[in-house]
């Protein structure tokens, strides 16, 4: 599977799954809310994991990819909660900025280490 | 020396002796070693002005009508191009009639000699095997044989390069009359059919006129000097002084049968899982239990038992029955890369924990991490509810 595609795969399970705890939560546990979550945070993965699979076909090294993980995880997850405070929603900056760069990181490695180089190109 | 007639006095002396080297463009510079079937010089080529490996092999002159069929062989073994494989160059007969053949000098030493001083970590250790089991795959796919793979024919150069030498060569040579010595075959098979254990110098000679063709085993086979030559090989004797346990121990049972049409990959893959088992503990292996309680680390110290997957592949490599090998080195070494890459070996049904803890190990990093990310969410959790 090339990097990109299984970025864009796992963004989405782990965005899901990220979204889904929010069921931990009494504010969001209604399910029309925590749907929203979901999708939402399933987008978020989406667009992390896609940028990440990319950037890990140009760099070689697994480092870099766990730190470049790790940014796209956090600015993303930044801008969602800057969208929750714009939207006069109660932000959780932490509950969703720390959370997102653990996804991140795990997204970064991933795609590096089991993504498939495509061959050389002459 | 009353018991050595005219013909065995002759033959020691060739043995012993300088080869005459009269037209060839060789000078001798040095005795490299001597193995069971003949001696390695390191000898210069005056044209070209390079050191060259030169083996005479102990063997009469072959005759003519086993030459071409010799020369066929010896074509498909000088075809063999790997970094991995000593290069042949040439083979021919000497004045004396015995044969010889030319091969690139290694620099560097055998792994009998770096066995004998230290034991690598196990993941080295298996990283060179794979280095050696490559060389041995692109030959089995080209439909070589080796024969005679053990750890006096492995080199380790400098920078790490490993080299596999004796490509089936001198058994090729020495074996130039097999297809006629029909049931004499079997004669130097009444040895000790068991591993190292309970092997004792008086099989060394035995196993060494394997070589031989039978006329020459006949008339030589209770010559001391034979296995003289050989106990003192360094390292060939690694367990208990006096008790040999080089060769025999990677031998195929079937091997053991003198049967020469008998070889086949299946008995290189033998060798192999031998001289894995070598490798890791640092002594031949011997019966079957002591697969279970081999232990790699350290000489002298305690070591560490071989995890099981790997138990399972040496057992494999060197099942009694050769049908129940691996089929080739290829399939070996595929089988060790998964081991360490943390995959499923072939050889090895896992049971849930097992495979669990290998899963774990496989995915090390991500599950640190996804580790990491429950932590935080229980973290984060309980500091909301504050
Ligand atoms: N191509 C070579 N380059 C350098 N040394 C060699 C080479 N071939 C053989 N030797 C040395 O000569 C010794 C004897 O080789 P050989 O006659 O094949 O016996 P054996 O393989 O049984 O030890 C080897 O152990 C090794 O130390
Ligand atoms: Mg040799």
């Amino acid at each position: 599977m090339s990097k990109p595609v299984l970025g864009i795969i796992l963004g989405i399970i782990f965005g899901a799954l990220d979204g889904l705890s929010a069921i931990f939560y009494p504010a969001t546990r209604q399910a029309d809310i925590l749907m929203g979550i979901v999708i939402g945070s399933s987008i978020k993965g989406f667009i992390v994991g896609i940028i990440v699979g990319f950037v890990a076909r140009k760099v070689q090294s697994q480092r870099a990819m766990i730190i470049i993980g790790f940014l796209v995880g956090l600015f993303f997850a930044f801008l969602t909660s800057l969208a929750q405070t714009m939207s006069d929603q109660p932000a959780y900056w932490l509950e969703i900025m720390v959370p997102g760069s653990i996804v991140g990181m795990i997204l970064g490695y991933a795609t590096q280490k089991y993504g498939a180089t495509p061959a050389e190109k002459q | 020396m009353k018991w050595l007639d005219d013909g065995q006095l002759a033959h020691l002396r060739n043995v012993a002796a300088e080869p005459a080297l009269d037209d060839l463009p060789y000078e001798i510079d040095e005795v490299l070693g001597a193995g069971g079937m003949g001696v390695v010089y390191c000898v210069r080529d005056r044209r070209l002005g390079r050191r060259i490996a030169l083996k005479v092999l102990n063997n009469p002159a072959p005759r003519a009508e086993d030459r071409s069929r010799m020369l066929r062989e010896a074509r498909i073994i000088a075809a063999l191009e790997h970094p991995g494989i000593v290069p042949l160059y040439d083979i021919g007969t000497l004045a004396d009639g015995r044969s010889y053949y030319t091969m690139q000098f290694v620099q560097g030493r055998t792994m009998t000699d770096v066995l004998a001083e230290q034991i690598m970590p196990l993941a080295e250790t298996l990283r060179l095997f794979l280095k050696i089991g490559e060389a041995v795959a692109f030959a089995h796919s080209r439909d070589v044989i080796h024969r005679d793979l053990k750890p006096a024919n492995i080199m380790l150069g400098s920078f790490g390069a490993v080299f596999v030498m004796d490509w089936g060569i001198a058994k090729l040579l020495g074996h130039g009359r097999d297809d006629d010595t029909d049931g004499d075959d079997s004669k130097h098979s009444d040895g000790d059919h068991s591993f190292a254990g309970d092997d004792s110098d008086d099989h060394v000679p035995q196993l060494h006129t394997a070589a031989l063709t039978a006329e020459a085993r006949d008339a030589h086979s209770d010559l001391p000097a034979r296995s003289d030559s050989s106990t003192s090989l360094p390292g060939e004797m690694l367990t208990k002084p006096g008790a040999v346990v080089g060769t025999p121990a990677f031998m195929a049972p079937e091997q053991r049968s003198g049967n020469p049409q008998a070889h086949s990959k299946q008995t290189d893959v033998f060798a192999l899982g031998s001289l894995l088992f070598f490798m890791i503990g640092g002594k031949p292996p011997g019966p079957e239990a002591e697969l279970r309680s081999l232990r790699s680390g350290e000489r002298g110290n305690k070591g560490t038992r071989v995890p099981r997957p790997l138990q399972a592949i040496m057992r494999k490599a060197m099942h009694r029955d050769a049908g129940q090998r691996y089929a080739d080195a290829g399939a070996l070494t595929m089988d060790i890369e998964r081991y360490l890459s943390n995959l499923p070996v072939t050889a090895y049904k896992e049971n849930i924990i097992e495979k669990a803890f290998r899963l774990i190990a496989r995915y090390r990093f991500v599950a640190f991490l996804l580790l990491a990310y429950v932590l935080v969410r229980i973290v984060m959790y309980y500091l909301t509810r504050l």
